[in-house]
């Protein structure tokens, strides 16, 4: 037995781990099959061989002006984590202060508290103080749900870079701010990556606030699709569920060559 | 002139005090040793007098001028981190160069010092790689040319050897000890390595519980410890502690309560009891004879003997079973020293001067 083999339980661990695969992967690539089906309904098993549906869909305005928009919202909502994200992180891995804990397990709440209840906490707010702009509120919205991530991602690439070379920046005459974009920034950039690239499909793929604070001229891709499912019939909906996966894949690829994602995960 | 002048600093933390009243100058061109254990308050006094923090009570002046409310990216000082603290994500000329870079400095200009200084650390063809590319003696070479690049007003070593093993940072103390002398640099050197310090350094502090123990040259302090804890800080020494009793001409004896007596030449301290310190090299040992118990002799059995190369060991035992520490140069050829073994009865005898009175604080 060579170093590093896994022995007897091999068999039964690859087996196990197939298993898994299968029952995670079969899900995404139900859909995938149906999109190229030549029938003007859904049918499974898919039926011919075409790209027709994905033509329909890329010209489809049902389609691709939420999907700008979405673009443009978890834009928007990625650099307001950031902005946000950051300068927590930092506060919280650099210093202590009495209260810190508190500190750390409020920013992070979002993650744990239901989005259902955040959405309407956020619409009774702006109701309340006459914020009408609904991408306004939307972009408050998702950075809200969206700050964890870039916290814990920029917190654990803080932990792993070693603070004695801000102090030495400092030493050389580096001011606050100099020594954080000429030294901590580029070093925590696997960090401000992943987080930035969190927050992005965090807000992409968000309902649960989207749906309290959008209006028709502000539809989020995710309401859109929940639409388009009840009056579409034909493949066109599964070609639109493959280009998403697509684009989930394009991401996770994206991250592992930039950051490796093993590290940008590291919490 | 005081190129660093440290006036009744004091840092708390919470209710604790890790440094308390804390007094000294550093004359120019000199270095100084802040020399003590871990804990002791010696790296928060260096870490205030760069400014990365700020002192609860006192002032700190650099050059003359005070600095206490000037923060630290305007104090000009340079200074070595233990682990050198280089910037990963750039190259040694960069690295080098920063300093400059936040002095304004043209960036082709400062790359063109950062020659210079490369070259003065003997690492002229270095400038291209990273970090991570360099052993740690040349790490420690790039961080020392990033601190001097700059002119510093002072130079700040925080436990600069620690990192290196023990050929290499012998070889980097006689070279950083050169070119300190040679620019002229006031030093502040953090160590707990005695050797260190007094290979480096034309002053030490020796620094305990957040307070100076003792002030004074090397030569001063292992030959003149004031305190038990010095006595055995630097160095190694054995202890005595008795009662001053008879009075002869011209000196006193000390007389220990195993029967043990202490001679001193001079006048006698004011206190009745007092503790002798007494450095292990300062002890001839020879066959015992017998005879009278004289002042400054002990009959004595060796217990284990340690040879180490340059010196020789020897654990002896008082019959109270107290230890007594010897230790003897190995330069000379066969002598009484020769024959012994572990169970050997010897005479040991050193001279009044060797007697040291130190405060007993432990």
């Amino acid at each position: 037995m060579h170093e590093g083999g896994l022995g007897k339980g091999a068999i039964l661990l690859y087996s196990v781990t197939g298993v898994i695969t299968f029952f995670l992967l079969v899900p995404l690539l139900f859909p995938i099959a149906l999109s190229f089906s030549d029938t003007p309904f859904v049918v499974f098993p898919p039926k011919g061989f075409t790209l027709q549906w994905y033509w329909k869909v890329i010209n489809e305005p049902d389609f691709t002006t939420p999907f700008m928009f979405s673009v443009q919202l978890g834009v928007f909502a990625a650099i307001g984590a950031l902005l946000i994200g950051t300068p927590t992180a930092m506060g919280l891995t650099r210093y202590s202060f009495p209260g810190r804990g508190v500190v750390q397990g409020l920013v992070l709440s979002p993650l744990v508290f239901p989005m259902l209840v955040t959405g309407i906490a956020l619409l009774r707010l702006f109701t309340s103080i006459n914020s009408n702009s609904s991408l306004t509120n939307l972009v408050i919205g998702h950075t809200l749900v969206t700050v964890p991530y870039v916290i814990r991602t920029v917190s654990a690439s803080l932990l792993l870079i070693d603070p004695s070379t801000e102090d030495a920046a400092r030493t050389l005459g580096a001011n606050t701010w100099m020594t954080f974009w000429r030294v901590t920034r580029p070093q925590i950039v696997p960090g401000l990556f992943a987080g930035g690239i969190f927050a992005f499909v965090t807000s992409f793929d968000n309902y649960s606030i989207s749906m309290w604070l959008a209006d028709a001229e502000h539809f989020p891709m995710p309401m859109a699709m929940f639409a388009l499912i009840s009056r579409m019939f034909d493949p066109g909906i599964a070609a639109i569920a493959s280009l998403m996966i697509l684009m989930s894949i394009v991401i996770v690829v994206v991250l592992e060559r930039l950051t490796g994602l093993q590290r940008a995960m590291s919490v | 002139m005081m190129d660093i002048e440290v006036t009744n600093v004091a840092k708390r933390y919470g209710t604790s005090l890790a440094v308390s009243d804390v007094s000294f100058g550093v004359e120019q061109g000199h270095v100084l040793s802040l020399l003590g254990p871990s804990g002791c308050g010696k790296t928060t006094v260096m870490r205030m007098i760069a400014g990365l923090i700020a002192p609860s009570a006192g002032s700190i002046a650099i050059k003359g001028k005070p600095v206490t409310q000037i923060p630290v990216h305007k104090r000009n000082v340079g200074m070595l981190f233990q682990n050198y603290a280089l910037f990963p994500h750039l190259d040694v000329a960069h690295n080098i160069a920063f300093g400059l870079e936040m002095r304004k400095v043209p960036k082709a200009e400062a790359l063109k010092k950062a020659e210079a200084v490369l070259a003065m650390v003997r690492l002229e063809a270095f400038g291209a790689r990273y970090p991570h590319q360099l052993s740690g003696g040349q790490q420690q070479r790039v961080a020392l040319a990033r601190a001097l690049v700059i002119e510093p007003s002072v130079l700040l070593l925080d436990e600069p050897f620690g990192a290196l093993d023990k050929k290499l940072r012998e070889n980097m103390q006689l070279e950083m000890r050169q070119l300190q002398q040679r620019l002229g640099i006031t030093t502040l050197m953090v160590t707990h390595d005695q050797d260190e310090a007094l290979t480096l350094s034309d002053r030490i502090a020796v620094m305990r519980a957040g307070v100076i123990e003792q002030f004074g040259t090397p030569t001063e302090i292992y030959e003149r410890p004031v305190s038990r804890f010095v006595a055995s800080f630097i160095g190694t020494s054995n202890f005595f502690t008795g009662r001053v009793t008879a009075k002869v001409n011209g000196g006193y004896t000390v007389e220990c309560p195993d029967g043990v007596r202490l001679g001193f030449n001079g006048t006698p301290p004011a206190e009745a009891s007092v503790t002798v310190a007494l450095r292990p090299e300062g002890i001839q040992v020879s066959p015992d004879a017998g005879g009278d118990p004289a002042p400054n002799r002990m009959r004595t059995t060796v217990e284990q003997i340690v040879y180490r190369g340059l010196s020789t060991h020897y654990y002896l035992r008082r019959p109270t079973g107290e230890p007594l520490v010897v230790v003897r140069q190995n330069d000379s050829g066969a002598d009484v020293f020769a024959g012994l073994q572990p169970g050997s009865a010897v005479l040991a005898s050193w001279a009044a001067e060797r007697n040291l009175i130190v405060r007993d604080d432990a």
